[in-house]
């Protein structure tokens, strides 16, 4: 008797040990500065574009970028252009949500505003990439959209 | 008199040789008569010389006259049309200047106008030049879109709407002759005029294809003939045509790489040539 509550306080002790390690392991927070990630996908993606003014974020996913630890955007050029990337670093993970809805909402506008005469644009945002890692999200669309995903993960 | 004969005489002995008396006698008088014969002579001379050359002015200046009057009438006669093109085309240029100059000026023009259209159009709002509200524009719009956006307008009642249609009309091939196209042009006008009695409304003619653009659709090198059609239709019913074309040829190098849609800049150029229609 005594051997099996031996061997099941070392089980325990184990499950304990597993859990704790999923559960923050789960949690993902990166301490990576928003610059170096942005920096390293903007390098990936080839973008040669300034980022967007704040308004822009505002404008586009109803976002106040000072709410988070850091927010930048590269939008569109044009109204016929659907290149888009966007990178949040949550100050909070309750953000997490109300981001990923505004993202998303922001894809279904672009969607219909090319629905029926922007071809290109349509498989573009149909190939969009969101990645949602702990405090960090990460939006794309276009054609290094893959690329910039593998910088944004390993510069987290 | 007499001095002077004698002055003469004491001259012409000091001249050594002596001229018989009657010679001397005879010659002051010839020479009198001489020298006025040659005054004479002068006088009417220089009297028949400005006679000649004020009446040689006089013929010049009849025949300026009748130059003058040949082209006064030969401009009454002429047709008014062309002239009022010409002027047209001045005001034109000057209103294009303005984009130049003073963009904010432009702008501040359109703060009473609506803009409906397709994606050519919907760079007015995206762009920030206009309210999104002022601009009913979408990828993809067709000029039978505008029967959509009667109640939003009615709400703005706007001085000006500002129809920019064409480019995808043409492509879709419902209306593959181009006076048919003019007519629901036509039609669609007329609505606006019904249910905006108080707007004034304007149509811009097509904007051209460049380039790529030209291949994009096998209908786009025909946009001249459609906004022909266009022009035409305006013409007999007495509505305002935006002519865009050489505004555009002026800046078809602010044209995007698909030849069909333009860059940010090329936005303020369109609106001041709008512009100079309203003010005609």
């Amino acid at each position: 008797m005594k051997k099996y509550f031996q061997y099941l306080k070392i089980v325990l002790v184990l499950l304990l040990l597993v859990f704790v390690i999923l559960d923050l392991k789960g949690e993902d927070i990166s301490s990576a500065k928003l610059e170096d990630v942005a920096g390293a996908v903007v390098k990936a993606a080839d973008i040669s574009e300034k980022p967007a003014e704040n308004r822009m974020i505002k404008r586009f996913y109803g976002l106040n970028p000072k709410d988070f630890e850091g927010a930048v955007l590269y939008a569109p050029t044009d109204n016929m252009d659907a290149n888009e990337l966007f990178i949040v670093r949550l100050s909070d993970m309750s953000q997490s949500q109300a981001v990923e809805e505004a993202i998303e909402e922001r894809l279904q506008t672009q969607k219909k505003s090319f629905e029926g005469y922007g071809a290109e644009q349509t498989k573009l945002l149909n190939d969009h990439i969101l990645q949602v890692k702990g405090n960090y999200i990460f939006y794309m669309v276009g054609e290094n959209a893959s690329k910039a995903e593998k910088a944004f993960l390993n510069n987290l | 008199m007499s001095n002077f004969v004698k002055i003469y005489r004491k001259v012409r002995n000091l001249k050594g040789g002596g001229i018989p008396l009657s010679s001397e006698q005879k010659r002051p008088r010839i020479n009198r008569r001489v020298m006025f014969l040659a005054a004479a002579v002068i006088i009417i001379a220089v009297l028949i010389f400005v006679l000649v050359a004020r009446n040689r002015k006089r013929q010049e200046e009849k025949k300026l006259v009748s130059q003058g009057v040949s082209y006064l009438t030969e401009l009454e006669q002429r047709d008014v049309k062309p002239i009022q093109e010409d002027i047209k085309k001045v005001h034109s240029t000057i209103g294009l200047e303005l984009a130049d100059s003073d963009e904010n000026a432009v702008w501040a023009s359109f703060t009473d106008a609506v803009i409906l259209g397709d994606s050519r159009a919907v760079g007015f709002y995206y762009h920030e030049f206009m309210p999104e509200e002022r601009v009913m524009a979408k990828g993809g719009g067709m000029i039978t879109d505008v029967s959509e956006y009667t109640d939003q307008l009615k709400t703005l009642n706007p001085a000006q709407i500002f129809l920019c249609y064409g480019l995808n009309d043409i492509g879709i091939g419902t209306w593959p002759e181009a006076e048919d196209y003019a007519e629901e042009y036509k039609a669609q006008v007329q609505l606006l005029h019904e249910r905006l009695p108080d707007s004034e409304v304007f149509v811009n003619s097509v904007l051209p294809a460049f380039g790529a653009g030209l291949e994009a659709d096998p209908d786009y090198p025909r946009v001249g003939e459609y906004n022909d059609a266009l022009k035409a239709m305006c013409e007999e019913e007495g509505y305002h045509y935006i002519d865009n074309t050489q505004m555009a040829e002026d800046h078809k190098d602010l044209y995007q790489e698909d030849g069909l849609h333009v860059e940010t800049e090329f936005y303020k150029y369109w609106a001041a040539n709008m512009l100079a229609e309203v003010k005609e």
